[in-house]
């Protein structure tokens, strides 16, 4: 097997090599004419942003401006979902290429992404550049390996500007052995939880409406109505299936195991940041030693006793269970928020009719305690790489600070003034037509604008994050009171220091940590799957002491250190 | 004397340049990559490189003897493939036994093409058609199983390990025993027909000549394919332990290969997992040799 897995890699590699050799020539002709054309409106949108970028100067200086002619360079998005973001002749990518030469000729994955990425670092055969989420285990490869320039020496000596653009917050929390390696995108400002769009940190979940109102639209104040609410859909519905969830995936979601559990996780233990944290033994425990935390998953298995979990669910890839829900066959179901809203119930009303759409679901509250959602602002999704075999990093860098600009953020949000957005009280706005399609077809939208997804660049910034809010709270009243339900729950988990504690991957404790997700992997589907409190409390001693037998307490004394890092770096020591 | 090989060696020379693609093909595809084993005894990181990374002797290999997910995985490979082997091995020879004796040759050709069909369909297609096929809600097959009585209505076929084992020998033989019955199919077609005639006229049976003719005509095949199998009993076959895995089912699916796979290439462990891998190409070399050492000692076959 591990031949052949040599050749399946020799061939992976291969298939990389020759599709970073076909390049087609891109029209730059008249990148410089646009990029004057559009000059003037920069400095207008300059005066209304963030103070932070009071540096950037009107024009000249700008060092992508120096070349504009055709330049092509590759990079490999970490996650193979994301078909959404590849340059094809999306608006947004078109108005990126004509104003500065550059095209990205973005990849993705064929198969499991942490294999993909793994092979290419283990080969040395890396693309010019990676969108990969900053706190992932490779990143510290990435950096120790030496195969990423840093973004000090590139932007001293080719885009200073650049230098002076970024938040001195961020470049302190991101910077590895006093050097920034990456760009981290989305990295968000101390106001977020006040501004902008209100943050929903959890899956919520939906009850379907006809069924919710079959059963007399019974008050869904407790973990306990939940219950009895989908005991009764299961009478009057027998058909249906009365819950729905997502994929369970250790390596992937978390201790959670599914994203839909946070939901419940905040209700049996709000507390459970806080909890984790034993300053006496310097420990940050595992969430799987929290009496809360395996309480929510004691509900799920009352759910499956009752018969109200199908354990299908355990086994369901994510378009199997996303296929069941446009088909509306759950009486509650979790998602995303905003999916929720722009696909699901967009699709259900448009197939099934308006009465079979999903309403949200208040926060829970379990042993009368309300629940907690922890929100803080996003430190960061994914960190933009510049590896040591790009052919140009001088452009890519300078790429790097048009993206940055103002002027970048607008176009790669807004597009182009008049002619897909309006300023409207100082704010930009898209034209109507624009989002109506948005909202009501999403995948069009995407396919046709490409707004958001082109240099994935995005940051924090006053005129476009207020622009979002209005529009968020005008266009979607739905979504936007059902964020305001659930708003009330948040609170600030930023100074905890929670963020980014487990342990580097290739150090002893991240091998330990490993192992630990795995077994609780395991786990899960015995819990959720026991027949008798006996058994549940078996299986969950069960993975205690292989836990402890795998040396989890090495890697929690790992994560206390994290933690007092992640203090220090965010200045809230 | 001494010009004698090299004499033979020129009679046989287009013979050679035949094999010679093979032998190249062998050489870059199974010996070059070979070196790359020697980091199972390093800490391979790609910025050092295979020659610069640090030595670390027998360190990964001790970690496996002590690693419980390896055991149960190592357990999990031999369970799977000696079911395979009882099961999936007389199969085709049966199979191929069974064609033999049609009379009907039109029929014949008929099973024989549909047998093949299977094998030329991947198992990422196989593995997909199952779970539409055995899903508990939707699923045809689930559904006459359930009104046959073999398995309750809510027995989840592709999400229990109980089941699992039964499904895994049952589509491999389904995928393979008519690709595998070729070269039975192929021995038997070279029986001298006398033997069959001298039979008939001696009173035999069709039964009789299976067992006295075909059988033993068969053995020499059946011998070497063993022994290829019994060395092959630490390779599960990865693609379908790969594809057929899922939350439910990952303890029962856990093998060497997928074990290596996930520890050499998910979580990026280069040096476990190639540990894992060298470890699997030795148990593979003992286990055929000592059934090609039996087998020479008691029955006089052997492939070397």
């Amino acid at each position: 097997m591990r031949k052949k897995g040599a050749q399946g890699m020799a061939a992976a590699l291969l298939a990389v090599t020759l599709l970073a050799g076909c390049s087609s020539n891109n029209t730059g002709n008249n990148a410089n004419g646009a990029a004057e054309g559009n000059a003037p409106a920069t400095p207008a949108a300059n005066a209304s942003a963030e103070p932070a970028n009071a540096g950037t100067d009107t024009g000249s200086t700008e060092s992508w401006k120096q070349d504009t002619s055709p330049f092509k360079f590759t990079q490999y998005f970490y996650g193979n979902w994301a078909s959404a973001y590849l340059w094809k002749d999306q608006y947004a990518m078109k108005l990126a290429t004509e104003k500065t030469g550059v095209t990205i000729d973005r990849k993705l994955a064929t198969g499991n992404d942490d294999d993909y990425l793994n092979t290419m670092i283990a080969s040395g055969d890396l693309p010019d550049t990676i969108m990969l989420d900053w706190n992932n285990p490779a990143v510290s490869k990435l950096i120790n390996n030496g195969m990423v320039y840093s973004m000090d020496e590139l932007m001293d000596k080719y885009a200073p500007e650049l230098k002076s653009m970024l938040d001195p917050d961020m470049v302190k929390y991101h910077s590895v052995n006093g050097k920034l390696w990456y760009l981290p995108n989305l990295f968000e400002t101390a106001d977020r939880l006040t501004s902008g769009v209100p943050i929903t940190p959890i899956r919520p979940w939906f009850f379907r409406e006809d069924i919710y109102k079959a059963i007399g639209s019974p008050e869904l104040k407790t973990t306990d109505d939940l219950m009895n609410a989908l005991k009764l859909a299961k009478e009057k519905f027998p058909e249906i299936s009365p819950v729905g969830v997502e994929n369970f995936d250790v390596a992937k979601n978390s201790f959670g195991g599914s994203l839909s559990m946070n939901f419940l996780i905040s209700s049996f233990s709000p507390n459970l940041l806080e909890e984790r944290i034993k300053d006496d033994q310097q420990i940050v425990e595992y969430p799987m030693r929290n009496k809360g935390f395996i309480d929510s998953f004691r509900y799920m298995n009352q759910l499956y006793r009752n018969g109200l979990f199908d354990s299908q669910l355990l086994i369901y890839k994510q378009e199997q269970y996303e296929e069941k829900l446009y088909g509306a066959q759950y009486a509650a179901a979790s998602q995303y928020m905003s999916n929720m809203y722009t696909q699901y119930n967009p699709k259900i009303e448009s197939t099934l009719g308006a009465d079979h759409k999903y309403t949200i679901i208040g926060g829970l509250q379990a042993n009368g305690q309300d629940p907690r959602y922890a929100a803080s602002r996003l430190m960061g999704w994914q960190g933009f790489f510049i590896t040591k075999n790009a052919k140009n990093p001088e452009r890519i860098i300078r790429f790097a600070e048009y993206a940055w600009s103002d002027e970048g953020q607008l176009d790669a949000r807004y597009g182009t003034e008049g002619e897909t957005y309006d300023m409207v009280d100082g704010l930009p706005k898209f034209k109507q037509e624009i989002m109506d399609l948005k909202l009501k077809d999403n995948n069009a939208y995407n396919a046709q604008y490409g707004f958001d997804d082109s240099t994935l660049l995005m940051r924090a910034g006053k005129l476009w994050d207020d622009a979002s809010a209005r529009d968020f709270q005008e266009q979607q009243p739905e979504q936007f009171a059902g964020a305001k339900l659930l708003e009330k729950y948040n609170f600030d988990s930023y100074s905890l220091g929670m963020d980014n504690l487990e342990p580097d991957g290739s150090s002893p404790e991240g091998v330990i940590n490993g192992k630990v997700k795995d077994l609780w992997n395991k786990t899960i589907p015995k819990l959720i799957l026991s027949e008798t409190d006996a058994d549940f409390d078996n299986a969950y001693n069960d993975f205690i002491s292989q836990m402890d037998k795998v040396g989890a307490e090495k890697a929690e004394k790992v994560m206390y250190q994290r933690h007092l890092e992640d203090m220090q770096k965010k200045g809230v020591q | 004397m001494s010009s004698l090989p090299s004499k033979r060696f020129w009679q046989q020379r287009y013979l050679m340049l035949l094999t010679l693609p093979a032998v190249l093909w062998m050489i870059i595809f199974n010996y070059i990559p070979m070196y790359g084993v020697i980091i199972s005894f390093k800490e391979y990181t790609p910025f050092q490189g295979f020659l610069h990374s640090p030595w670390t002797g027998l360190a990964n290999f001790r970690e496996l003897f002590n690693d419980p997910t390896f055991t149960e995985s190592l357990a999990n490979t031999f369970k799977i493939s000696i079911a395979k082997l009882v099961f999936g091995f007389p199969a085709p020879i049966i199979l191929s036994i069974l064609l033999n004796e049609v009379v009907f040759k039109r029929f014949k050709r008929i099973v024989q093409s549909l047998t093949y069909l299977p094998y030329f369909v991947s198992w990422v297609l196989v593995v997909g058609l199952m779970y539409t096929l055995l899903d508990p809600e939707t699923g045809v097959i689930s559904k006459m199983l359930v009104s046959t009585g073999i398995i309750g209505s809510d027995t989840m076929m592709m999400g229990s390990p109980h089941t699992f084992l039964t499904l895994v020998v049952f589509t491999e033989i389904w995928k393979n025993i008519g690709w595998n019955s070729i070269i039975y199919l192929a021995a038997i077609a070279g029986i001298d027909p006398q033997l069959y005639e001298a039979a008939i006229v001696d009173g035999a049976g069709r039964f009789r000549r299976i067992w006295h003719i075909t059988l033993p005509s068969l053995k020499p095949t059946i011998i070497i394919l063993l022994i290829l199998s019994v060395g092959g009993l630490i390779n599960s076959n990865f693609d379908q332990m790969y594809l057929m895995q899922n939350s439910m089912t990952q303890d029962a699916a856990n093998v060497l290969s997928v074990y290596s796979y996930k520890t050499g290439l998910v979580t990026g462990r280069f040096s476990y997992g190639t540990a894992i891998g060298l470890f699997q190409s030795i148990v593979a070399f003992v286990l055929m040799y000592i059934a090609n050492y039996s087998s020479r000692k008691i029955t006089k076959e052997s492939l070397f």
